[in-house]
C-alpha cells in the first residue's frame, strides 16, 4: 500500500479516502503485484466470489479463472503490458463453491518513475445478479402476461382418432366432468352438440388429415348437466419422427360465458394483443417428467432464430443454443428448480445468425394434488439491450470511480452541519457553471439544482434526505437533477460516500452529467407507463391483495366505479368480502367462501370463478373474478381480475355473430388483408399471407413495416405503403398502386395494394390495406412486352433492306414504266409495313415503361411540312387537299421530335386514310402562352358516338373504319394518346360520323424531361 | 489529295451492301466488316477518316467496338457515326456517352440520306478529306 502514496503524492489522506471508498464501492477493486499475487482487495470483490478479503491476500489470481478463460485471460495480460490498460472486459470468474459467472473487468498497471510496472489495480463488477430500474418493469409485465396466459383454459390431449389421451383438471369446470370420465372414454366429437355434430366433426377430421393446426375453432358442445357450453378451441398436430400424426394437443376456453359488450371484447382483444405485441417474450410449459416442451410461444422465433417446431422435436434444442460458458451455470439451476421452486437464469444464447444475445429466463414449477411437480412454467424475455445499457451504465459508473482517471465528473466534499461543499476538482467548474472553485465554495447542493426534482420534492428537503440516507448506509447512489448557476437543468447521478477523516464525518460526492444517457431510460420508463396505462384503462377491475388480512394493496381506477367507493384510499381498507353481500347465491357465507376461494388460488396458482358482489351501499352484481398467485420479491400475493357481468346477453350475442362474419371473410378472402396502425405497426391480418408470402399470421402481427426489410424488395416500398397512407390521410386520392415483396423463400413478388383509411368514432386510427398478388400477371405481361419488342426489331433489318435495295432499284436501273410501277407497289406496301412495326414496337415500349424522352429544339412548322411531304404520294393517289396555312412562320418549341413525329404522323396518316377520295384535310398551329395547338380537321367518315369513349385504347377502332379499311390494328390512336401524355400535353377531338374528325393537340413550349411511368394495363388482350 | 478512307461494320450482308455502293460513288474509299471483332481489326489496319459502326453485331458488341476505340490513342481520334434502328434512344444516349460523335437512325432513313449526313458530318464534297474532328469520350454523369 506505500505505493498508493507514491502515486498521488499527495498526502496522507488521499490514501485513506481512496481505501474508504473501495471498501464501500459496490464493485471490485483489488491491487495486485507484477506476478499476478493479491496484495490488497475490497470487500465487494472478495464477496462476489464468495471469500472474505484476507483467504485470497497473496493468492494468485488465477484462482478466479476457468480453464476455458485462460486463453483470453492470458490475451488481456497481454494488452495489459502493451497498452498499460483495458476496460470493460467481460471475464468468466469462479466462485468459492465452483459456480461460474461473468466479471465485467477493468485495469491499469501503474508505473514507478523508472517506468517499470510496479503493481497493477483491477476492478471489476459481478454482473449475473445486478438488480437495475428495469427490474420493476420485467416484474409488470410479468404481472401482465401471467393474466393473459392463465384464464380458466382446459388442456387435453387426443390420439388420431379424436379419444382422449389427456384432459386437464379444468375440463371439470368447463363441461363439468372430471379427467377420469374422459381420458380413453370420450372422443372430443362426443360432446359435440347433435345438430352440428355430424358438420364439426367432418371438419376437424380434415384439419386432421392435413395435420394442420389450428386455432379459434368455435364449438358448442353440451355440458354434463345438459346445458350447451361454447369452446374456443386451439390445437397443434402431435406427430412421430416419421411425420405420422399421433394426435392432438391444445387448449380449450369456455367462451359461453363472455358476456362484455362488443368494445369491451374487442378492447380485450386489443388489450392482449397489445401485451402481447410489447412483451415479446417467451412463454414456455414442459412436461416435467420428460422435459418435452408442451408449448413454447411463438416469440421463441424471434428470440433464438431457430422454429418452434425444433424445440418440440427436440427438447435438447434449447441447451444447446446456451452459450457454452453459461450452459453448465443454467443446467445446474434448472435442476434445482425442482427442489427449490424455482429458477431464474440470466444467460446468453447464441442465435440462429450466430449473434449472441442474452435472455432472462424464469421458470415456475406447478405441482399436481399429490404435490408433486408435473409441469413447468415459464417466461423467457431478451435482455440483450438490458444488459447492454447495465453495462454501459456499469461503465460509466467504473470509471467515475475510478480516482486515477483525469475524470470528467465532478467530485467534490461536502461537510456539515451546513452541507456546503470544502473541495471540488476542476470539473465542477464546467458542469455547475460556477467561475472558479471559490465560488463553488459557497454553495450547498440545492443552490445547484432547481427548485423542485422531477418527482415534485423541494429539492432543498430532498437533498438532505439523501445526504441522511449517505450517513446511514454509508453510500447512496441515486439521480438527482442540476442546475447550472444562472443556466439549464442536467441530469446526473450522484454518488454519496460517508467518509471519516480524522474522527470528523464527511460525504464525497461524485456527480456525473448522463443527460444524454437519460433518454435511454426514458424509453424504458415510457414503456412501464404503457403497462400502467392498460392497467389504468382497463374496464375490468385489477386489484392485489396480501397476506395475512387479504385487504386489497393496489387498485386501478376502475374499482372506484365497480364497488362504488368513493376514491382508492377507501378501497385498501377493504377485504373481498367487505364488498361482498353476505351470502353468496349458493347460501355459504362470502367471508368463508372467500377464504376458500384464496386458498385454492394460493394452491393451484390460479383460480377462476363467478361472484356475487355488492357495491359499497348498494347494489349486488355478479362478476367472474381471476385470481392469479404471483411472487413479487420473494412474497406470494394475489392480483385479481373482476370483470362485471351483469349486462345483457342478447345484444352481444349479436355483436359476437357480426364480429364472427367479419373473422371468416376476413379468414376466407382470397387477398391478404392487412390492418396496420398509424406507425405502420401491423395489427392484424389473415392467413391468406402464408399463401402469398410464405409469412405466417404470427410472424406478421405486431411488426412495424419500418422495421422489416426482409419483407420488401427495397426500403421504399415500406415507405411507398405508409407514404400512401399519410397522403390519404390528408385527403389525397391514391389509386391502386404496385409494391414489390421479397417471400420467406427470397422469391420476389408483385402486389397490387388497395386500401382505405381505418376510423374509429371519426378518428383515423390505421389503414386497411388489401394486397392481391399480381406476380404471375406482370410475368405475362412482361413476355409479351419482350416478346414484341424482339420480334419487331428483327422484323424491321430485313425491311430497311428491301427499302433500300428498292430506292437503289429505281435510281439505278433502266424499268419499264409498268415495272416501275409494280416496284412502287411493293415500296408502298413495304413502308406500311415498317410503319406497322415500328407502331407495334412503340406499344410495346410505351407499355414497358421504357420510353425515354430526349428533348431537343425543333421548328414545329418545318417539321409538319416534312411529314406532309412524306405523305404525299398517298394524298396525291386520293386527290386530297392538304392544307397548312393557318400557322406562323415559325414555332420554336421543346420536344421529343420521335414522339412528336409519331403523334403528327398517326394524325395525319389516320386523316388521310379515313377520308374519302376528293376530301379536304387541314392542319393548323397555334401559339398559346405556354404551349401550342395543333389542330387537324378532316371531312371523313368520323368517329361513332358508341366507339368516342374508348377510340384511345388499344387494339380500339371505329366501327365503321373496320369496314371501310380492314389493314389497321388499332395502335396508332393508343400511341398517340401515351406519346402526348409522356410530352406532358393532352388531345381532344370532335367527330361526327359522316361529316368529320377534328383533333385538338395541345403541347408545352417546353416538354419536362421524364421517364416512361411504369404502369399496369388490365384490359391487356394482345 | 487522297480520298477519304470509311470503314462500314454492319452485320446484315443486304443494308451493308446498299451503304457500301452508296458511299462508293459518292467516291468515298469504303472498307467493309460484317462482325465487331473484325470491324475493330480493321480500323486498326487502314485508319480510316470515319468509322459507320452498327450495334447489334455478332462477335462484339458495338458499344465494345466503340470502347475498344476509344481506349486506343491509335485508334481514339477517329469519328464514330452509330447505325441503329428506331426505338433505341437508350442506345443512342450511351454511344454518344461512350464518344461516337452522331447517330443514323437506318428505319427512319432513304439510303440517300444517310450519304447526306456522312457528307455533311466530315463537311466535304467528293470524298475529299478537309478537318476530322474528334470528339473526347464524355464521362457518364
Amino acid at each position: 500500500m506505500k505505493d498508493i502514496k507514491k502515486i498521488k503524492g499527495k498526502t496522507k489522506g488521499t490514501r485513506d479516502i481512496f481505501k474508504e471508498i473501495c471498501d464501500f464501492a459496490n464493485y471490485g477493486v483489488a491491487i495486485v503485484d507484477p506476478e499476478g499475487n493479491l496484495e490488497y482487495l475490497n470487500k465487494t470483490f472478495a464477496r462476489s466470489h464468495g471469500y472474505k478479503p484476507e483467504e485470497l491476500i497473496g493468492k494468485n489470481l488465477t484462482v478466479f479463472h476457468t480453464k476455458e478463460q485462460l486463453l483470453r485471460v492470458n490475451k488481456l495480460n497481454k494488452r495489459l503490458k502493451k497498452e498499460g490498460k483495458y476496460s470493460q472486459e467481460e471475464v468468466m470468474h469462479v466462485r468459492k463453491n465452483g459456480e461460474v459467472f461473468p466479471m465485467l473487468m477493468s485495469a491499469v498497471t501503474i508505473k514507478d518513475q523508472k517506468g517499470k510496472n510496479e503493481f497493477l489495480v483491477a476492478m471489476g463488477v459481478d454482473i449475473s445478479s445486478r438488480k437495475n430500474a428495469e427490474e420493476a418493469l420485467r416484474e409488470s409485465e410479468e404481472r401482465f402476461s401471467q393474466i393473459a396466459e392463465n384464464e380458466g383454459k382446459w388442456i387435453w390431449e387426443v390420439d388420431a382418432k379424436g379419444l382422449y389421451t389427456y384432459a386437464s383438471p379444468v375440463v371439470k369446470k368447463i363441461l363439468g366432468y372430471k379427467p377420469e370420465e374422459i381420458v380413453g372414454k370420450k372422443h372430443f366429437y362426443d360432446f359435440f352438440k347433435p345438430d352440428e355434430k355430424d358438420q364439426m366433426k367432418q371438419g376437424a377430421f380434415e384439419a386432421f388429415a392435413q395435420k394442420e393446426s389450428f386455432s379459434d375453432f368455435i364449438n358448442s358442445n353440451i355440458h354434463k348437466s345438459g346445458k350447451v357450453v361454447v369452446l374456443s378451441t386451439d390445437g397443434v398436430p402431435v406427430l412421430d419422427e416419421k411425420g405420422r400424426l399421433l394426435g392432438y394437443r391444445g387448449v380449450d376456453t369456455d367462451i359461453t360465458k363472455q358476456t362484455e359488450a362488443e368494445e369491451a371484447l374487442k378492447e380485450s382483444e386489443e388489450k392482449f394483443q397489445q401485451i402481447a405485441n410489447t412483451i415479446k417474450d417467451v412463454f414456455w410449459v414442459m412436461d416435467a417428467k420428460t422435459g418435452q416442451a408442451l408449448y413454447i410461444s411463438p416469440a421463441y422465433k424471434k428470440i433464438w432464430g431457430r422454429s418452434v417446431k425444433e424445440i418440440y422435436d427436440d427438447s435438447e434444442n434449447w441447451v444447446k443454443a446456451i452459450h457454452k460458458d453459461d450452459r453448465e451455470r443454467v443446467a445446474k439451476a434448472y435442476a434445482e428448480m425442482f427442489k427449490n421452486g424455482d429458477f431464474d437464469e440470466d444467460y446468453r444464447i447464441l442465435h440462429k445468425d450466430k449473434s449472441i444475445r442474452w435472455v432472462r429466463d424464469r421458470g415456475y414449477p406447478i405441482k399436481n394434488n399429490n404435490g408433486e411437480v408435473y409441469r413447468l412454467v415459464g417466461i423467457v424475455q431478451d435482455i440483450t439491450n438490458k444488459k447492454e445499457i447495465e453495462e454501459k451504465l456499469k461503465e460509466s459508473e467504473e470509471k467515475f470511480r475510478t480516482l486515477f482517471n483525469n475524470s470528467k465528473d465532478a467530485l467534490m466534499t461536502l461537510e456539515p452541519p451546513t452541507w456546503k461543499f470544502t473541495s471540488g476538482n476542476p470539473s465542477i467548474v464546467k458542469m455547475f457553471g460556477v467561475k472558479d472553485e471559490k465560488e463553488f465554495l459557497s454553495l450547498r447542493p440545492w443552490e445547484v439544482s432547481p427548485k423542485y426534482q422531477p418527482d415534485g420534492q423541494l429539492s432543498n428537503i430532498k437533498a438532505k434526505k439523501m445526504i441522511q440516507k449517505a450517513l446511514k448506509e454509508g453510500i447512496n447512489f441515486f439521480e438527482w437533477t442540476h442546475k447550472k448557476v444562472g443556466g439549464r437543468n442536467f441530469y446526473a447521478t450522484v454518488l454519496l460516500s460517508k467518509i471519516t477523516l480524522e474522527g470528523k464525518d464527511l460525504l464525497q460526492a461524485t456527480v456525473r452529467d448522463i443527460t444524454e444517457k437519460k433518454s435511454a431510460e426514458e424509453k424504458l420508463k415510457e414503456s412501464e407507463e404503457k403497462f400502467r396505462t392498460l392497467f389504468n384503462n382497463s374496464k375490468d377491475a385489477l386489484m392485489t391483495l396480501e397476506p395475512p388480512t387479504w385487504k386489497f394493496t393496489s387498485g386501478n381506477p376502475s374499482i372506484v366505479k365497480m364497488f362504488g367507493v368513493k376514491d382508492e384510499k377507501e378501497f385498501l381498507s377493504l377485504r373481498p368480502w367487505e364488498v361482498s353481500p353476505k351470502y353468496q347465491p349458493d347460501g355459504q357465507l362470502s367471508n368463508i367462501k372467500a377464504k376458500k376461494m384464496i386458498q385454492k388460488a394460493l394452491k393451484e396458482g390460479i383460480n377462476f370463478f363467478e361472484w356475487t358482489h355488492k357495491k359499497v351501499g348498494g347494489r349486488n352484481f355478479y362478476a367472474t373474478v381471476l385470481l392469479s398467485k404471483i411472487t413479487l420479491e420473494g412474497k406470494d400475493l394475489l392480483q385479481a381480475t373482476v370483470r362485471d357481468i351483469t349486462e345483457k346477453k342478447s345484444a352481444e350475442e349479436k355483436l359476437k355473430e357480426s364480429e364472427e362474419k367479419y373473422r371468416s371473410i376476413f379468414e376466407i378472402a382470397n387477398d391478404v388483408i392487412m390492418l396496420f396502425d398509424k406507425t405502420g405497426t401491423i395489427v392484424d391480418i389473415n392467413s391468406r399471407i402464408r399463401n402469398i408470402t410464405g409469412y405466417t399470421r404470427e410472424e406478421m402481427i405486431g411488426r412495424n413495416l419500418l422495421e422489416m426489410p426482409e419483407f420488401f424488395a427495397s426500403e421504399k416500398d415500406a415507405e411507398l405503403i405508409l407514404g400512401n397512407f399519410k397522403k390519404r390521410i390528408e385527403g389525397e386520392e391514391i389509386k391502386d398502386y404496385e409494391l414489390n415483396l421479397i417471400k420467406k423463400n427470397k422469391k420476389p413478388i408483385v402486389v397490387e395494394v388497395n386500401a382505405v383509411l381505418l376510423k374509429k368514432e371519426g378518428d383515423i386510427v390505421g389503414d386497411l390495406a388489401i394486397l392481391r398478388d399480381i406476380t404471375e400477371r406482370k410475368k405475362i405481361e412482361q413476355m409479351k412486352t419482350d416478346f414484341i419488342s424482339i420480334a419487331s426489331h428483327q422484323l424491321r433489318t430485313p425491311l430497311v433492306g428491301i427499302k433500300w435495295v428498292l430506292e437503289r432499284f429505281l435510281k439505278k436501273e433502266q424499268i419499264s414504266e409498268e415495272g416501275r410501277e409494280y416496284l412502287k407497289n411493293i415500296q408502298d406496301s413495304s413502308r406500311r409495313l415498317t410503319d406497322l412495326v415500328d407502331l407495334l414496337l412503340n406499344v410495346s415500349r410505351f407499355e414497358g415503361g421504357r420510353i425515354v424522352v430526349t428533348l431537343k429544339p425543333l421548328d414545329t412548322v418545318g417539321f409538319i411540312k416534312g411529314i406532309l411531304e412524306e405523305n404525299k404520294s398517298l394524298s396525291t393517289k386520293k386527290e386530297l387537299s392538304v392544307i397548312f396555312e393557318k400557322r406562323p412562320d415559325k414555332l420554336d418549341v421543346v420536344t421529343d421530335p420521335t414522339l412528336f413525329r409519331n403523334i403528327i404522323q398517326s394524325i395525319v396518316s389516320n386523316a388521310m386514310e379515313y377520308t374519302p377520295e376528293k376530301g379536304c384535310i387541314e392542319i393548323e398551329l397555334e401559339k398559346k402562352e405556354k404551349s401550342f395547338l395543333v389542330k387537324a380537321s378532316d371531312n371523313g367518315i368520323g368517329i361513332p358516338k358508341e366507339d368516342q369513349p374508348t377510340i384511345f385504347d388499344k387494339f380500339t377502332r371505329g366501327k365503321n373504319a373496320v369496314t371501310m379499311k380492314t389493314g389497321g390494328v388499332g395502335l396508332g390512336l393508343y400511341a398517340v394518346k401515351e406519346s402526348i401524355d409522356l410530352l406532358g400535353g393532352k388531345i381532344t377531338f370532335d367527330s361526327e360520323v359522316g361529316k368529320g374528325t377534328t383533333f385538338y393537340i395541345e403541347l408545352p413550349l417546353e416538354s419536362k424531361p421524364q421517364k416512361g411511368k411504369k404502369r399496369l394495363h388490365k384490359h391487356t388482350n394482345i | 489529295m487522297k480520298k477519304t478512307k470509311i470503314v462500314l461494320i454492319e452485320d446484315d450482308k443486304i443494308l451493308s451492301k446498299v451503304i457500301y455502293e452508296e458511299l462508293k460513288e459518292a467516291g468515298f474509299v469504303v472498307h467493309r466488316a460484317y462482325d465487331g471483332i473484325e470491324g475493330l481489326k480493321l480500323v486498326k489496319s487502314k485508319k480510316p477518316d470515319l468509322v459507320l459502326l452498327d450495334l447489334i453485331l455478332p462477335g462484339k458488341h458495338g458499344f465494345n467496338v466503340l470502347k475498344e476505340l476509344k481506349a486506343s490513342s491509335e485508334t481514339n481520334g477517329i469519328p464514330v457515326i452509330i447505325l441503329t434502328m428506331l426505338g433505341s434512344d437508350d442506345d443512342i444516349k450511351k454511344g454518344l456517352v461512350l464518344g461516337a460523335n452522331d447517330y443514323i437512325v437506318k428505319s427512319q432513313h432513304a439510303v440517300s440520306e444517310i450519304i447526306e449526313k456522312v457528307r455533311d458530318f466530315l463537311g466535304q464534297e467528293g470524298g475529299e478529306m478537309v478537318a476530322g474532328k474528334p470528339v473526347p469520350p464524355i464521362e457518364p454523369v
